[in-house]
């Protein structure tokens, strides 16, 4: 129900226990270990070579995993990621530990196929490319397609579209006009190529290529000693060479399934030595014996004291921490807040003088969530679809429970907010009534208070006073603090006068909100609202202006109260005044958000249903009005679940927490197998 | 046609309400959002911390989509039973969505600016947040002090007409 007592620890074992002894507390994943300081006499074990090699091990088995992945793609059910890690046994680690090396050597001969296999593919597109070169060559018997006599020299090559020899010649006399020795001959002409060997005096040869090269000349790939029929068909054999081994590399991988486990199991448990190693080598120990010190929570130090004494030759001292140590925090809530942890922890963990504030928002979380989503279809879809699995996935993890049981919560309260306001799925009940029963003005499930969209003004003054009532209660959190950490008269002043000036200028407030006098369309709720806080007449009135000055002169008084001079204090008297109006003037305005969240979802609703009723046809508005319900109604709910979920966060964080939360607490992080695939199971 | 004018005014002053400030809503995240987008690039788990900042400017918005409701709530525009106001009374109504739709604007963009500082102190100190979300917020009071004169003027002229 708050923050965890956290202890502190130190233990003193014998050395050749300390293996033994880490296991264990890695095991339990109850203990935070803290480095101690330096001290002389004291030396530490390095395991350099040790964790590199183990890092090495972890490479090649996330390496084969990948390969794996890749090639038996896993079909997996959505609900898989509910599913908790698989346990493993003691025998099963024995055994799985024991292959730990044979798994090793496959994965790395996984990763040993996976190059080869890219290495033949990029082989191939090389031998391909070479192929298509050879291709327009593949008629010609002669061996050599470039070279020279004693005078002369000769080239063959193509063009990428059609020349004839005359258009050749004179292009080339363009070019090189001073090199009147050359003659051509062309091989083949057609309308995308044209093969022509070109010959020319050998003094001549690389201007002319050159010219060639300029004129889009492509020469011919050299087939030394063979013609390019035969190199063709060498080049096509090893291509099919390189592709029947691509092959059985596939099959081979595609056949490897059975390691997937195995490879699991080794990466959590090389995850878990390398996190041992480094664990080790910050334990401080003399000839003799090793030192440990970290954090535990109270309840747990005790086992752990009783196990490794007796156990492991082990003397343990549990100490509460001293003042000005940073001690991590720990929460500990129950069934209907711990949900919210991590919402706090998103803000900040509580400090030393904090409170959990995670059980005193809890209330308001789920019921400020409901009011902005408010539309009781979108909340029975998420209270069953989250209740569903709780109940019938009860081995999930508890982390995954805990997110489940936060929407579970939001969706009964958008449930309870839905049917007050009458929206299930925006107005869809009249709609359906109107268009398809031809039942007019009929409403099968009317607001049980009243309808949000029509009806703002009544709306929007009950979110100003359960903002009221939201930041009222942040300020009693705020006593609770000075209570528990001992300032007793804090208490007192922090609140007392806040409550005393807020309420009494709350008549006035919700008096520029509502008219003069109560218009007919009222509902009861607004009509007692409007009596309670607009129809102060005579004694009442004057009631409220005594608190109102009775608050203002307390705060004057007080909340200068810890400055040292009477200037400081008076100062900080009227400056807390300032601050009281600017403030809780913005705050409770700040709440019209619960409304208009609320209305945007019911809004949207609306108009999805009425986008569906849109065509004239009987039938086909059947069909559209089906189509434009499920979709329309799965985007508006999407949007608006991270609307609520954020703009709660932020009325919790910013608006509640402001009231009495400094935060900046620490987490515990404790030394514990941080396993992917696999929990170790509780050995009796 | 007097009436219809109204109307007019009416409807062009809803339309500022929500318009402006929820163009201010959208530019303030989106420049929030791309400086926490760097914050959690290097480490996911100040999410939370940085989409508290992200949110801040938006705000505005919903205060803007209010005073349009309001307006056309109060005028009898929503129920569709509107009182035959003159021309200058509805251009009345619209001068009262004028704080909100001017104000709601540029106090999203700033407080975005100063929310997107602020994600520069989650990078860094993350566990003075709570610091970062008060400097942002400071920026959102005038938009509040906005939407209250507008929802003063509506009510004020809601019932001055009226009677």
């Amino acid at each position: 129900m708050a923050k965890l007592k956290i202890k502190s620890i130190e233990l003193i074992a014998p050395r050749s226990r300390k293996s033994q002894i880490i296991d264990y507390l890695q095991r339990k994943g109850a203990v935070e270990l803290s480095v101690p300081p330096e001290t002389d006499g004291l030396t530490y074990e390095q395991f350099s070579e040790q964790k590199t090699e183990t890092e090495q091990k972890l490479a090649a088995v996330s390496a084969g995993m990948d390969i794996l992945n890749r090639a038996i793609p896993q079909k997996k059910p959505l609900t898989a990621m509910l599913e908790p890690r698989k346990e493993l046994s003691d025998t099963d680690v024995k055994a799985q530990k024991a292959a730990l090396d044979e798994t090793v050597q496959a994965c790395l001969h996984l990763s040993a196929l996976d190059k080869e296999a890219a290495q033949l593919q990029a082989d191939n597109i090389r031998l391909q490319t070479f192929k298509e070169s050879l291709l327009p060559w593949k008629n010609e018997q002669n061996t050599v397609r470039a070279g020279h006599t004693e005078r002369t020299a000769f080239m063959s090559g193509l063009f990428r579209d059609k020349r004839d020899y005359e258009q050749l010649l004179t292009e080339l006399a363009s070019r090189l006009p001073d090199r009147d020795c050359v003659d051509a001959e062309i091989l083949s002409a057609q309308e995308d190529m044209t093969c022509v060997t070109v010959y020319c005096l050998r003094d001549d040869a690389e201007e002319v290529f050159e010219a060639l090269r300029s004129m889009g000349f492509i020469p011919a790939p050299e087939t030394p000693g063979r013609t390019p029929a035969e190199v063709l068909r060498e080049t096509q054999e090893k291509i099919d060479e390189n592709n029947a081994r691509i092959e059985a590399i596939n099959n081979e991988l595609a056949a490897s399934g059975a390691l997937f486990e195995k490879t699991e199991a080794a990466e959590d448990l090389l995850t878990v030595r390398l996190d041992k190693l480094s664990a080790l080598e910050k334990i401080p120990q003399t000839q003799r014996v090793f030192y440990l010190q970290g954090y535990a929570a109270a309840k747990d130090a005790e086992k752990l004291k009783k196990y490794v004494e007796t156990h492991y030759e082990a003397a343990m001292e549990i100490k509460e921490p001293a003042e000005d140590e940073d001690v991590p925090v720990l929460l500990t809530n129950g069934f209907f807040a711990s949900p919210l942890e991590n919402i706090t922890g998103m803000y900040s963990l509580p400090s030393k003088a904090d409170i959990d504030p995670t059980p005193f928002m809890a209330f308001f979380y789920y019921f400020f969530f409901g009011m902005m989503l408010s539309d009781a279809g979108y909340g029975l879809l998420i209270a069953l679809a989250t209740g569903g699995l709780l109940l019938f996935k009860r081995n999930m993890e508890e982390k995954k429970k805990r997110s489940l049981r936060m929407y579970f919560f939001c969706g009964l309260s958008t449930v309870f907010w839905g049917a007050m306001y009458g929206s299930w799925f925006g107005d869809a009940g009249s709609v359906i009534c109107r268009e398809f029963l031809h039942m007019e003005n009929f409403n099968p499930l009317p607001p049980i208070w009243t309808d949000a969209v029509t009806d703002t003004m009544n709306v929007l003054i009950l979110c100003f006073i359960l903002g009221l009532a939201h930041l009222f209660w942040g300020v009693c959190m705020k006593g609770y603090t000075d209570i528990k950490n001992g300032h007793r008269l804090d208490a007192v002043f922090d609140t007392i006068p806040t409550f005393l000036t807020v309420i009494g200028i709350a008549p006035i407030f919700f008096g520029l909100f509502v008219q003069d006098s109560i218009p007919d369309d009222y509902s009861a709720l607004g009509t007692v609202l409007y009596n309670t806080f607009m129809s102060v007449h005579g004694a009442l009135e004057k009631v409220y202006v005594y608190i109102l000055l009775a608050g203002l002169i307390l705060v004057i008084l007080t909340a200068g109260r810890h400055s040292k001079s009477i200037g400081g204090k008076l100062g900080g008297g009227l400056y807390g005044v300032y601050n009281l109006f600017s403030g809780y003037l913005g705050d409770v305005l700040s709440y019209a958000r619960l409304l208009a969240l609320g209305m945007a979802t019911g809004v949207i609703g609306q108009v999805m249903n009425m986008l569906g009723t849109l065509p004239k046809n009987p039938i086909i508005k059947v069909i559209a009005f089906i189509l434009v319900f499920v979709a329309g109604h799965t985007a508006n709910l999407a949007i608006n679940i991270i609307g609520a979920y954020v703009h709660t966060n932020r009325l919790q964080y910013v608006e509640f927490f402001s009231k009495f939360y400094e935060g900046g607490g620490r987490a515990f992080v404790p030394f514990e197998a941080s396993t992917k695939y696999y929990r170790f199971k509780e050995e009796q | 046609m007097g009436n219809s004018l109204a109307i007019f005014f009416i409807v062009f002053g809803a339309v500022l309400a929500a318009g402006l400030p929820g163009m201010g809503s959208a530019r303030g995240t989106s420049l929030v959002g791309q400086a926490a987008a760097g914050v959690v690039s290097e480490d996911p788990s100040k999410f939370g911390k940085v989409l508290i900042l992200q949110v801040l400017p938006a705000t505005q918005g919903l205060y803007g989509l209010l005073i349009a409701i309001l307006t056309l709530s109060f005028t009898g525009l929503m129920g569709g039973q509107i009182p035959p106001y003159t021309w200058q009374q509805g251009l009345a109504f619209m001068a009262a969505d004028l704080p909100m739709a001017v104000v709601g604007y540029f106090s999203a963009l700033h407080q975005a600016k100063a929310a997107a500082a602020g994600v520069g102190i989650v990078a860094k100190k993350p566990n003075e947040s709570g610091k970062a979300i008060t400097f942002a917020a400071l920026v959102e009071t005038y938009a509040i002090l906005a939407l209250l004169i507008s929802v003063l003027c509506l009510n004020g002229l809601a019932s001055t007409f009226r009677a």
